[in-house]
């Protein structure tokens, strides 16, 4: 059954100011663990993660300088996000370089 | 690829997407006569080791909303159905560049994936053009056979 499958993407060529999003159909729940981003210029990483629904986007995680999580590695991101069809997972690249993103999660239902 | 001429263009390209969904759960409905699909919750559990009638695609069983009963559904139709989950926004702050479905081991639609870029422009430290300027400077193109939109480096 689809409970316990792992969900497991990276994205590459993500440019600047654009998000990856991933929406579990309908019917499915899945729990975010950790995210990350990869690229030249990694202090400056700006990268922001939280959940959208199409409309609104509202964060949870920033590594940005300046910011309190500046010096937290941003492929160390560990976390619990709980996502379905109308809340999903987001992750922004705000710096001014083309990222590589990914993140990891498991299908809870 | 095609270069994209006006935002309605490329709001097209999404409108596009949200028919083939459209059409993909009306042809489910029509091959199984039998299934309310829209009255199922679209959680599944394990197979039921039967294959359907119809298309003879393996079923498991989903629960009816309205009975909360048990009822035997195909892969062919519950992907159409979770594939309706994902109808792209036309009218949100981002627009879809490329959307790519994602299957769980059995061959159950279980996600989509996407890459998003911001309709306007936005300020800060790295300013973003958003797809509505981008058009107007010719940097945005539809690639049909992968149905994505895409940005061409700044020249």
């Amino acid at each position: 059954m689809a409970r316990g499958d792992v969900v497991n993407q990276i994205t590459t060529g993500v440019g600047t100011g654009q998000i990856i999003t991933y929406q579990p159909s309908g019917g499915v729940q899945v729990m975010v663990t950790a995210c990350g981003v990869a690229g030249t210029n990694l202090l400056a990483n700006h990268f922001l993660v939280g959940i959208y629904n199409g409309s609104s986007q509202a964060w949870m995680a920033i590594s940005a300088p300046g910011h309190p999580t500046e010096n937290v590695e941003p492929d160390l991101f560990a976390m619990k996000i709980f996502i379905d069809n109308t809340n999903y997972f987001m992750a922004k690249n705000d710096s001014g370089n083309t990222r590589i993103m990914w993140f990891t999660g498991i299908t809870t239902k | 690829m095609p270069v994209i001429s006006s935002i309605t263009e490329a709001m097209q390209t999404l409108a596009a997407r949200n028919t083939t969904i459209a059409d993909g759960l009306a042809a489910a409905k029509r091959e199984h006569p039998g299934l309310e699909l829209d009255e199922l919750i679209l959680s599944v559990g394990e197979p039921s080791g039967s294959l359907c009638a119809t298309c003879a695609e393996p079923e498991f069983s989903l629960i009816d909303k309205r009975t909360l009963q048990p009822v035997l559904c195909c892969r062919g139709a519950i992907n159409a159905a979770r594939m309706s989950s994902h109808q792209e926004v036309i009218d949100g702050p981002m627009i879809c560049l490329s959307a790519t479905p994602d299957y769980d081991g059995q061959g159950l639609l279980i996600g989509m994936s996407r890459i998003e870029h911001a309709l306007e422009d936005t300020d800060g430290a790295d300013p973003v053009m958003g797809i509505r300027s981008l058009i107007t400077v010719g940097r945005v193109s539809f690639d049909d056979a992968t149905n994505t939109l895409s940005i061409s480096a700044e020249e």
